[in-house]
C-alpha cells in the first residue's frame, strides 16, 4: 500500500528533477552558445591562418560534453525538496502549503493537530498536480544561439571549408599544397613510365596512386590536415609495397637480406644496380654467342667469360639458382653441347633480370616516398617563403638506371628542361608588394627639404604695462532687512501650507525662525 | 515518515470550520453597519483574533468610532469609550482612589475604576493628549493591568485598545512616543469611502430605520479562536521571510533595504515580527488554510511594521512615506529570495 503522503514526495522528487534539467539546460545551453561561437571563431580563423581544425572530432567532443554536462548538471543543479516544494507551491498558488507540509513531515511534531491539519490540506492540494506544469521545461534562448552558431559551422564546412583570403598565410598554405600536388603529379607520371620501360610491377601500380594525390592536392579546398592525412595514407601504401619488395628479395636468394635497400649495399654486391645491369648485358651477349659460332676457339672463349662471369656473380652474391645455370651452362659448353646449354642461359638471364626489376621497384619506391616525406615537411611548415622556394626548386627523382628504351609516354618537361616552374607567391608583384623576405626598393618620396620654423627672441623679451586698479570698499550688511509680506504673498503661502501638510516639527522650526526674524525687526 | 494525516482529524477540522465561519459572522455584522472598508474590516478582525492593540488613522467622518462600537456590540464585550483631550490626566483613564465615606461615617479610599476597565476601550483623538497621560495606556496596552497607587490589578479579557488619530490637524497635538506606537498590532489608515459607498451610507444613516450590529461571539469564544490560532504551524522559511523583512527596514543592517537606508532612522522592532506572524496565522485561518504564507507576511506588512518606522530628516523632508519603504523592502527581499525558477 502507498502511504498518502507518498504522492507529496514523489510530486516534489519530480518537481526536483524537472527543475534541475531546466537549469541545467539553461547552463548548458549558455555555454554551448559560447563555444560554438569559439568554434564557428575558429573556423573562421582557418581562412585566415592555416590552423589544423578536425571538425569531426570538434563535433564530437561537443556532443559527448554536452550530453555529459546536461546529465551531470540536472543531478548538480536540483534544487533541495523545499525549494521545489516552495515553486510548486509558487506555480499553483497554493500559499507555502506544499513547503510548509513538507517541513511538518520532517518535524516531531507532524502528529499535533493543526500540522496534521495543515499536512491533508497540502495531500488534499497535491492531488493531481503535474510536475510539468510546477517546472516547465523550456528550450531556453540561448540554445537558438548555439543552434545558429551551429548551423553556421555547417554552412562553412559545406560551403566555405578550406578556402583561404588571398595574400594571408592561409592562402601561402593553400598555394604551398598545390605546388606540392602539382609536383607529386609530375612524380608520379615519371615513376609511370620509368615502371613500364623497366618493367617494375610495384612502381607501376603505386605511380597512379601518386597522380591520383596530386590531383586531390591541387583541388580547391583542401587544407593542411587533410593534405597531410592524404599523403600520410599514400605513403603507408607505398610502405606495403616496399615490404612487400623486400619480402621478394629476401626469397630471391642468400645474398640478398630482407629489407635491405640497395644503395646502401657494397658496389660488389649483386644489389649494385649497374653491376647487375652489366651482367645482364653480358648474359644477354653470350646467349647471342652461343648460336653464333660454335667453333672450339669460341667454345673456350665463351666457357671462359662463362666462367668469369660466374666468378663475378658469385662476388656479387646473386641468388644461388642463376650461378648454377650458369654453372650448368658453362659445362655443357665445354662438352661440346651448345645446344644444351641455351635453356640454362635463359633461367639464368631471368632470374637475373627479375632480380634487376625488384632493385627497380625497390629503388623506385624509395624514391617516391622520400618525395612523399618531403611535401609533407614543406607543408607542415606552412607558406612560408623559404619553403616556398623549396617547392620551386624541387626536382623528380631521377632514376638511376636509365631506361634501355623509351616508354610509351614521353617523359614531361621539368624545370631543367626549360619548362618554366610553378609561379611562386610573389611572382608578377610589384615593387613594394612581395611577400617574400627580401624587401624591395623603397617608395621614391618627394623632393623638397624640411623646414624648421620657429620664432625668434627670448622669453620675456619686449615691452610689457601693468596697472593697478584701486577704488574704495563699501561698509555695511549683505541682506535687506525683512519686509511685510504681501497679502496676495501671504495668501498664496496659507494656501501652499494647507495643502501640503507639514511635520508638526517643522512647523515649530518654522514658527521660530518668524518669530526671530520678528525680534530682529 | 509517513502516516496517514486525515485521521481523527475531525475535532480539530470542525475548530478550524468554526474558526472561519465565526470570521464571517463577524464580517457579516461589520458590515451591515460599516459601508464599505472590506479590507479595514478585515484587518481589524485579524488584530482581534490576534489580541493586539489597533491604531486607527483617518480624517474626521470616516466612521471610524462607530466601527469601534459595532465590533464591541458584535463580540459582545464591555465598551468604553475615551476622547482624549490635552488636559485629560492618566487618572481620568486608568482610574483613581477616592476618599469615601460608609454609613458609619468612616472615611477610607476606595478604588474608582477609569474607563480603561472595559474591554474594548477606544481611544479617540489619541494623539491630542500630553505624552503623560498617553502613557497611561502602556502598561494596560502591554500588560492587560494597571497600577494605580502601587497595586496592580488586573483587567478583563479580552482586552483591547483601538485608537484613533486624524493625521490632518497636528495643530496642538501631541504625537505618539516610539513605545506607546510599538505596542499597537496594527496601525490602520481609514481610506475615503468612494462614491458608491457614499451613496451606500447615505441610504444607510439618513434612513427611518439605523442599521444596528447583533452579537455573535462573546469573550470566551475570542479567547478560544485566539488560542486556536496560536496553534497554526509556521515554516521555516515563512519565519524567516517575516525576520529578514524586519531586518531589512533597520539601516544599521547588512540586509537593509537600500531605501531603509536612506530614510529610515529605527526600524520595526521585533514586536513587529511577532505581530506578523500572529496575525498572519489568524489570516491563514480564516482563508481556510492551516499554514502562514508568505503572502500572508506581504499582505500584513504594512499596517503591522508602517507604524514602527522612524523616518530620519531625509525621510521626513523628502516626505517619504513608510508605506513606501516597505514596499522597497519588500520588494527586494522577493528578488534576493527567489526561488528556482522553471
Amino acid at each position: 500500500m502507498i502511504p498518502e503522503t507518498q504522492v507529496l514526495y514523489d510530486f516534489v522528487r519530480r518537481v526536483r528533477q524537472r527543475l534541475g534539467l531546466a537549469a541545467a539546460l539553461r547552463t548548458v545551453a549558455r555555454s554551448s552558445a559560447g563555444v560554438a561561437l569559439l568554434i564557428l571563431a575558429w573556423a573562421l580563423t582557418t581562412m585566415i591562418v592555416p590552423l589544423p581544425f578536425p571538425l569531426s572530432a570538434v563535433a564530437a567532443a561537443v556532443a559527448g560534453g554536452v550530453l555529459a554536462a546536461l546529465l551531470g548538471l540536472s543531478w548538480a543543479l536540483r534544487p533541495s525538496p523545499l525549494a521545489a516544494a516552495k515553486v510548486a507551491d509558487g506555480r499553483f498558488g497554493l500559499a507555502d502549503r506544499l513547503s510548509t507540509a513538507l517541513e511538518l513531515l520532517s518535524a516531531p511534531s507532524r502528529g499535533e493537530g493543526l500540522a496534521r491539519l495543515q499536512i491533508a490540506d497540502a495531500l488534499e492540494h497535491a492531488q493531481g498536480l503535474a510536475a510539468r506544469d510546477a517546472a516547465p521545461i523550456a528550450v531556453p534562448r540561448e540554445a537558438w544561439l548555439a543552434i545558429g552558431a551551429g548551423l553556421a559551422i555547417v554552412l562553412w564546412a559545406h560551403f566555405l571549408q578550406g578556402w583561404s583570403l588571398p595574400g594571408l598565410p592561409a592562402a601561402r598554405t593553400a598555394a604551398m599544397i598545390h605546388a606540392e600536388g602539382r609536383a607529386l603529379m609530375e612524380v608520379g607520371r615519371q615513376l609511370e613510365s620509368t615502371a613500364r620501360a623497366r618493367s617494375l610491377p610495384e612502381a607501376r601500380r603505386v605511380a597512379p596512386r601518386l597522380q591520383d594525390l596530386g590531383r586531390r592536392l591541387q583541388g580547391p579546398r583542401v587544407s593542411r590536415q587533410v593534405a597531410l592525412g592524404l599523403l600520410r595514407e599514400t605513403e603507408r601504401e607505398i610502405q606495403d609495397a616496399q615490404a612487400h619488395v623486400d619480402r621478394r628479395l629476401s626469397g630471391a636468394g642468400p645474398g640478398v637480406a630482407r629489407g635491405t635497400n640497395p644503395a646502401r649495399l657494397a658496389p660488389t654486391a649483386p644489389t649494385d644496380p649497374s653491376r647487375l645491369h652489366e651482367a645482364i648485358r653480358e648474359l644477354e651477349a653470350l646467349t647471342g654467342q652461343l648460336h653464333s659460332d660454335s667453333t672450339p676457339q669460341a667454345r673456350e672463349d665463351l666457357a671462359e667469360r662463362l666462367r668469369n662471369l660466374s666468378q663475378s656473380l658469385e662476388q656479387m652474391g646473386a641468388p644461388a639458382a642463376s650461378r648454377q645455370n650458369l654453372a650448368a651452362a658453362r659445362r655443357e659448353v665445354e662438352e661440346g653441347r651448345t645446344g644444351g646449354a641455351s635453356p640454362a642461359l635463359g633461367d639464368a638471364l631471368q632470374d637475373l633480370q627479375s632480380l634487376e626489376r625488384m632493385f627497380g621497384d625497390e629503388q623506385s619506391l624509395g624514391e617516391a616516398k622520400r618525395q612523399l616525406q618531403q611535401s609533407a615537411d614543406r607543408i607542415a611548415q606552412g607558406g612560408s617563403a623559404k619553403a616556398n622556394t623549396k617547392v620551386t626548386a624541387q626536382q623528380a627523382p631521377e632514376p638511376t638506371v636509365p631506361p634501355t628504351s623509351p616508354g610509351p609516354n614521353p617523359i614531361a618537361g621539368t624545370s631543367e628542361d626549360g619548362t618554366p616552374p610553378p609561379p611562386g607567391p610573389n611572382q608578377g608583384s610589384l615593387p613594394g608588394q612581395g611577400r617574400g623576405p627580401t624587401m624591395g626598393a623603397p617608395t621614391p618620396r618627394l623632393g623638397g627639404s624640411r623646414v624648421e620654423e620657429h620664432l625668434a627672441g627670448r622669453q620675456g623679451e619686449g615691452t610689457s604695462t601693468t596697472r593697478d586698479l584701486l577704488a574704495p570698499g563699501r561698509a555695511g550688511v549683505s541682506q535687506l532687512p525683512a519686509q511685510s509680506v504681501p497679502a496676495d504673498v501671504a495668501h498664496q503661502n496659507d494656501r501652499a501650507l494647507s495643502r501640503d501638510p507639514l511635520p508638526a516639527a517643522y512647523l515649530t522650526i518654522i514658527r521660530r525662525y518668524f518669530e526671530t526674524l520678528g525680534g530682529q525687526r | 515518515m509517513s502516516q496517514p494525516p486525515a485521521a481523527d482529524l475531525g475535532d480539530i477540522s470542525r475548530e478550524a470550520a468554526e474558526f472561519r465561519a465565526r470570521v464571517a459572522a463577524i464580517h457579516a455584522e461589520l458590515s451591515r453597519v460599516i459601508v464599505g472598508q472590506q479590507d479595514l474590516l478585515d484587518l481589524i478582525t485579524y488584530a482581534v483574533l490576534s489580541g493586539g492593540h489597533v491604531l486607527l488613522e483617518g480624517v474626521p467622518g470616516l466612521g471610524k468610532t462607530l466601527l469601534v462600537r459595532t465590533l464591541a456590540q458584535t463580540l459582545d464585550l464591555r465598551f468604553s469609550r475615551i476622547q482624549f483631550t490635552p488636559d485629560l490626566m492618566p487618572a481620568d483613564i486608568v482610574g483613581t482612589n477616592l476618599v469615601m465615606q460608609d454609613d458609619s461615617g468612616r472615611r477610607r479610599f476606595e478604588f474608582q475604576p477609569g474607563p480603561v476597565f472595559s474591554q474594548i476601550v477606544l481611544a479617540d483623538e489619541i494623539n491630542r493628549a500630553t505624552p503623560k497621560t498617553q502613557s497611561a495606556l502602556l502598561e494596560a496596552m502591554q500588560e492587560h493591568a494597571v497600577t494605580v497607587a502601587g497595586e496592580s490589578r488586573r483587567l478583563d479579557e479580552p482586552f483591547f485598545v483601538l485608537a484613533t488619530q486624524n493625521p490632518i490637524e497636528m495643530e496642538g497635538t501631541y504625537p505618539l512616543p516610539e513605545a506607546q506606537l510599538d505596542r499597537f498590532l496594527f496601525k490602520l489608515r481609514v481610506p475615503f469611502p468612494g462614491l458608491a459607498d457614499l451613496q451606500a451610507i447615505i441610504d444607510r444613516t439618513t434612513g427611518p430605520e439605523q442599521p444596528a450590529a447583533s452579537r455573535v461571539l462573546d469573550g470566551a469564544a475570542v479567547l478560544e479562536m485566539q488560542a486556536l490560532a496560536r496553534r497554526v504551524p509556521v515554516a521555516t522559511h515563512v519565519r524567516e521571510y517575516a525576520a529578514r523583512l524586519v531586518m531589512a527596514t533597520h539601516p544599521e543592517s547588512e540586509a537593509a533595504a537600500d531605501t531603509a537606508r536612506r530614510f529610515v532612522r529605527y526600524g520595526a522592532s521585533p514586536r513587529g515580527m511577532q505581530a506578523l506572524i500572529l496575525a498572519g496565522k489568524v489570516r491563514a485561518l480564516s482563508q481556510g488554510r492551516f499554514n502562514v504564507a508568505m503572502e500572508d507576511i506581504r499582505a500584513l506588512a504594512m499596517p503591522a511594521l508602517r507604524h514602527r518606522l522612524i523616518l530620519n530628516f531625509e525621510g521626513e523632508a523628502e516626505g517619504a512615506d513608510p508605506d513606501d519603504v516597505l514596499a522597497a523592502a519588500l520588494g527586494e527581499l522577493d528578488a534576493s529570495a527567489a526561488v528556482p525558477k522553471a
